[in-house]
C-alpha cells in the first residue's frame, strides 16, 4: 500500500522497499477544459550536490537531455497535452549509478511558453507525482498537489534525497514566477 | 483595485458579496452561474442561475441586469449549501440575439468581482462562451479565481462542463452538438406537426386579427402527474404527485390589474372584466387535459397584457419531471405551445406572455422560474399588492 504524503512530508523509500533499485517517478496534471491555448507541462529533474547546484550541465534533465551522462537519470519522453489519468511524464532512476556526489534529485514541472499564453498553475488541476518501485511497478508513494495555486509557472513537485544510506522522498509543491531557464539557473545549469 | 490575472486567485473578505460583468460592441452576452459540487458539477437545475431561472434553490446567488451592457450576480456565501464548493460566473454570447458572434466581438470584457478587477480576454477569436471567475471553498473560507477560460461552441459546452444538459435549438456549430441524453418524455402531449412551438430561439409570434374579431382564446396546461417512477433530465428518479395550477396576470386597457388563479378562488368571467375565466381547478388528477383558462377574444381590445404563468401547488418543484406544456389555441390558428422543459426548483414559472399590439396578439414565450409570484410580479413590473391565501 502505498503511502500518500502531503505537502512537506517524507518517506524512506529504502525502507518502504528494502534493496531498492531503481524507481520510476510518475508526474501528472489536468490543465482545466478549455478551447484556448492547449497546456504544454514539462517535467525535469536536476541532480544535485552539497551545495544544491547540479552536479554538471549534463544533471539537468529535461526535454533536449533526456539521460543523464552516467545514466542514471532518464526522461521517457513529453506529453504535450497532459491528457490521460495515468502519468504525464515519467522519469526512470537507477540509484546504483547515480553519482556518489549526488545528494538530491528535484523534480521540477513548468508551464512550456507560460508568458506567451497567459498561463499558470491556478489554471492547473489533478497535480501529483508519485515513485514506483522499477522492480515489479509497485507504487511506493504518491503525493498530490491538492494546493491553491495561483500565477506560478513552475513547481517543485519532489524530491528524492540521500539521508546516510537511505533515499527518502519529500512531497515539495513549492511554486514559483518564471519558467524553465529560471529554474536551470537557480540549479546552477549553464544556459547558452 | 487590485486587477487579478487569469489563473490567479485572492481572499474574499465579505460574505455577501457580488459579481459585476460589462461588455463592449454590440453584442448581446447572457451571464448565468452555476453551483458546483467538489465533482465539477451541479446537483441539478436548480443549481443553475441565468435568466431563465433568476436565483437558485437556496437562494444564494441571484442574477439581475445592471441596466445597460451587464449583468449583476449576486452571492451570500455564508449560505450557500456545505455540498457546494464552488460557483462558476459565465458569460456566453446569445445566439439567438447575436448569431454568429463572438466574445472577441465584445470585448473590452470587465469583471469586477468581489472588489478585484478582472479583463479576461478570449483566447481565441471564435470563443463564444467564458468562465469568468469562480467562487471556491478553501480551509474553510471562499476564495476567488479570474478563470477567463472558454469554449468555442458557447453555452452547451461550458453546461456541460458543469453537469447541465441543454437542449439548444439555436444555432450550433457544424461539430456534433451534445444533444441531451435523458429529454424529458413527451408522453403526456403527442408530438403534433401542425402546431406552432415557441422555443427559446424563436420566442414570440403575433396572431394577426383576420377579418373580424378574435374568437375564443383556450389557454391549456397539462403535465404529466407523476403517477409513474420516471427519468428527469439528471438522470435521477422522481415520483410523488405533482400539483401544477394554471393562473395568469391581466392588466386591463382601463388600468385594471389583477390575479385569475384558484388559490383565493379568483376565477374571473368572460362575459365581464377581466374577460378571463379559469375552468374549476383539476387538484384529482384523475382530468387527462389539464387546466384551462379561457379569454374572450372578442373583448381582445380591452384587455393590454396577460401573463399566464404555473405554480406547483403540492409536490416538490421539479418542472423538468412534469413534462408540462401550455398551449393556447385561437380559433382558426394553429396551436401554440410552449414546452416547460427547462427545469428549475423553484415554485413558479411565468411561461408565456400575451401581448395587445395595435390590436394583434403578441405571444412571447418567457419560462422564467421564480420563488414566488410576488417576485415574477416585480421582475415583469406588474406593480400588484400581494396577500397570502390558500384554496
Amino acid at each position: 500500500m502505498a503511502v500518500s504524503l502531503s505537502k512537506g512530508g517524507n518517506i524512506s523509500l529504502s525502507k518502504e522497499a528494502p534493496g531498492l533499485k531503481s524507481i520510476v517517478v510518475g508526474l501528472g496534471w489536468q490543465p482545466k477544459v478549455t478551447d484556448g491555448a492547449g497546456f504544454d507541462l514539462d517535467a525535469s529533474a536536476f541532480i544535485v550536490g552539497e551545495n544544491g547546484k547540479v552536479l554538471s550541465d549534463k544533471s539537468f534533465i529535461f526535454f533536449n537531455n533526456k539521460v543523464s551522462d552516467d545514466g542514471s537519470v532518464e526522461h521517457t519522453g513529453d506529453n504535450r497535452t497532459g491528457e490521460g489519468d495515468g502519468d504525464d511524464e515519467q522519469i526512470k532512476i537507477d540509484l546504483a549509478k547515480l553519482p556518489a556526489a549526488a545528494t538530491k534529485v528535484a523534480f521540477i514541472v513548468t508551464i512550456h511558453e507560460a508568458t506567451e499564453r497567459s498561463q499558470n498553475f491556478g489554471q492547473v488541476g489533478g497535480a501529483f507525482i508519485r515513485v514506483v518501485n522499477g522492480d515489479g511497478q509497485a507504487e511506493l508513494t504518491r503525493y498530490d498537489l491538492g494546493e491553491d495555486y495561483s500565477t506560478e509557472t513552475a513547481m517543485i513537485f519532489g524530491e528524492l534525497y540521500k539521508s546516510g544510506a537511505d533515499w527518502k522522498f519529500k512531497a515539495v509543491g513549492q511554486g514559483y514566477a518564471g519558467g524553465l531557464a529560471k529554474a536551470a539557473a537557480e540549479y546552477g545549469v549553464n544556459l547558452g | 483595485m487590485t486587477l487579478l490575472l487569469p489563473g490567479q486567485n485572492a481572499p474574499v473578505t465579505e460574505s455577501s458579496t457580488e459579481v459585476k460583468a460589462s461588455f463592449g460592441g454590440s453584442v448581446v452576452v447572457d451571464v448565468s452561474a452555476y453551483l458546483l459540487r467538489s465533482d465539477g458539477k451541479v446537483r441539478g437545475d436548480g443549481d443553475m442561475v441565468f435568466y431563465g431561472q433568476t436565483t437558485d434553490a437556496s437562494r444564494s446567488v441571484s442574477i439581475a441586469q445592471s441596466g445597460g451592457r451587464g449583468s449583476v450576480v449576486s452571492l451570500d456565501l455564508s449560505r450557500i449549501p456545505m455540498e457546494v464548493e464552488r460557483v462558476s460566473v459565465c458569460a456566453a454570447v446569445d445566439v439567438s440575439a447575436s448569431p454568429g458572434k463572438t466574445l472577441a466581438q465584445a470585448t473590452p470584457i470587465e469583471v469586477f468581482a468581489a472588489g478585484y478587477r478582472f479583463v479576461p480576454v478570449p483566447e481565441r477569436p471564435d470563443i463564444s462562451a467564458l468562465t469568468l471567475v469562480e467562487f471556491y471553498r478553501r480551509a474553510g473560507v471562499w476564495k476567488v479565481r479570474a478563470v477567463g477560460q472558454g469554449f468555442v461552441g458557447g453555452l452547451g459546452p461550458l453546461s456541460k462542463l458543469y453537469g447541465v444538459e441543454v437542449s439548444e435549438e439555436a444555432p450550433t456549430p457544424p461539430r456534433q452538438s451534445p444533444q441531451p441524453a435523458a429529454a424529458p418524455s413527451t408522453t403526456s402531449a403527442p408530438i403534433s406537426l401542425s402546431k406552432v412551438s415557441l422555443t427559446k430561439a424563436k420566442p414570440t409570434i403575433d396572431l394577426r386579427k383576420g377579418a373580424g374579431a378574435f374568437g375564443t382564446l383556450a389557454v391549456n396546461l397539462n403535465w404529466n402527474r407523476g403517477t409513474a417512477v420516471k427519468r428527469g433530465f439528471f438522470g435521477s428518479a422522481k415520483s410523488g404527485a405533482i400539483d401544477l395550477d394554471l393562473a395568469c396576470l391581466y392588466e386591463l386597457a382601463d388600468g385594471e390589474k389583477g390575479a385569475i388563479q384558484a388559490l383565493g378562488r379568483r376565477f374571473g368571467a368572460l362575459d365581464r372584466a377581466p374577460f378571463i375565466k379559469l375552468a374549476g381547478d383539476d387538484r384529482s388528477g384523475e382530468s387527462t387535459d389539464g387546466e384551462w383558462m379561457h379569454v374572450s377574444g372578442n373583448q381582445w381590445p380591452r384587455i393590454k397584457r396577460i401573463l399566464v404563468y404555473a405554480f406547483i401547488y403540492e409536490g416538490v418543484p421539479n418542472w423538468a419531471s412534469t413534462d408540462g406544456v401550455v398551449s393556447i389555441t385561437v380559433q382558426g390558428q394553429p396551436p401554440i405551445e410552449v414546452r416547460l422543459d427547462e427545469g428549475s426548483g423553484l415554485g413558479t414559472c411565468a411561461i408565456a406572455l400575451l401581448e395587445n399590439v395595435g390590436g394583434d396578439i403578441r405571444i412571447n414565450r418567457e419560462v422564467r422560474y421564480f420563488p414566488e409570484a410576488q417576485m415574477m410580479d416585480k421582475a415583469f413590473r406588474w406593480g400588484m399588492r400581494w396577500t397570502s391565501g390558500s384554496k
